[in-house]
């Protein structure tokens, strides 16, 4: 078996420290865990990301399987939501806005320091699909304006619709909304006028 | 001086091919090798000390980013249930030759994105379909068997996924010997065509 040839880095005594202590929990030994920790950071560096965005990544994930979101091809969803609309617009209209306010809720009640900031991170995380999604916050009002070429109608107004409803469960009132086929545009504000 | 470069150092061999490789990797980021292998160890140790995989995780993310790449979206799962529902009472057939349809496609492209499409049907249901508890693919005496189990699919979102496995495998040329479904469990059996 050929000789493997080996150099030497520097690492700091105290990450040697943890990294051998968790390997142990791991059952291999510190050079068998460092070898894997580096070839699978080249092998996410191959593929242009480094292990932050990986560990960023499955928190996506986490946090979309924790506001129950699943994942599902845009196009079957989109066909789905045109024959639901078509046969039963009102009660597809009420489930969606069913959902906006279920999910706003979640941030309401979390004990989050800042609900509306994180519903924006996720919101932002969970429409990748989107070409544009803007959502600023402002003193008692809040703009979204999305874009999305492959939006359907009937999806844009569902969308609309849910976003709607979670802005109405973070408090917002009143609202001025210019909506068509692929483009949201809405300003929502607190208060009565 | 901060805390963290007052610490003292210890040389740790590793094999060369991979140093160069990390040297080369540092370099495109700009960071300084030392720096750039202790990042890589204090990421992986919160990955591990979280009780999570970091071998997982690079898989996890290969699988995601193909899921993006095909274009799948988060959805609120229980308009989703609502929708899948409501549509079957309505318009079962069509419904169900969308979701085939659909299949076909995905099983398409992922024979053109992964060496082996059929585990990677699995570990992206398994992903991305979090109602499902598992997602098993075994081979048995030259036959290919999935199986899907959920407590918490419907009937209908059972019968509906069961179609698009269904068209995936048919859109890798698989030929399916059998397939049966009941509320929360999916079980087919097929080949691999060549």
């Amino acid at each position: 078996m050929p000789k493997i040839r080996r150099k030497t880095f520097a690492a700091r005594e105290d990450l040697i420290e943890r990294a051998s202590e968790v390997a142990k929990k791991k059952g291999f030994s510190f050079y068998a865990f460092l070898n894997e920790i580096l070839q699978l950071t080249l092998q996410a560096e191959e593929m242009g990301v480094s292990l932050r965005s990986l560990i960023e990544e499955r928190g996506l994930l986490k946090a979309a399987k924790e506001a129950s979101f699943v994942l599902g091809l845009e196009n079957l969803w989109y066909e789905m939501t045109d024959i639901a609309c078509e046969k039963a617009k009102r009660r597809t209209l009420e489930c969606w806005v069913e959902a906006g306010a279920w999910l706003a809720k979640r941030y309401v009640s979390g004990g989050i320091k800042n609900p509306f900031l994180a519903f924006k991170r996720d919101l932002e995380a969970f429409t990748w699909n989107v070409s544009e999604l803007d959502v600023e916050e402002g003193k008692g009002e809040v703009s979204i304006r999305i874009i999305s070429p492959k939006f359907s109608e009937s999806y844009t107004f569902l969308l609309e619709a849910f976003l709607e409803s979670a802005l109405e469960t973070f408090g917002y009132t009143r609202f001025n909304k210019d909506v068509s086929r692929g483009t949201i545009r809405m300003k929502a504000y607190r208060g009565k006028s | 001086m901060s805390v963290g470069q007052s610490k003292s150092k210890r040389l740790i061999p590793i094999p060369e091919a991979l140093l160069r490789g990390l040297m080369e990797a540092s370099s495109n980021e700009g960071k300084p090798l030392n720096r750039y292998i202790e990042e890589a160890l204090q990421q992986a140790i919160k990955v591990f000390e979280t009780g999570q995989n970091l071998k997982g995780m690079v898989h996890y993310f290969e699988i995601l980013q193909s899921q993006k790449a095909s274009g799948a979206i988060f959805t609120p799962l229980t308009v989703f249930d609502f929708m899948t529902s409501k549509v079957y009472i309505t318009d079962k057939e069509k419904l169900l030759d969308v979701w085939f349809k659909s299949g076909k496609w995905y099983g398409k492209y992922l024979t053109e994105k992964f060496e082996d499409p059929v585990q990677a049907l699995a570990d992206l249901l398994q992903a991305a379909r979090w109602d499902l508890n598992e997602v098993n693919v075994k081979e048995i005496d030259g036959k290919i068997k999935l199986r899907c189990t959920s407590t918490a699919l419907t009937k209908e979102g059972t019968e509906l996924l069961l179609k698009f496995i269904s068209g995936a495998l048919d859109g890798m040329k698989c030929k399916i010997l059998k397939s049966e479904f009941m509320k929360g469990l999916i079980l087919v059996e097929f080949t691999l065509c060549t």
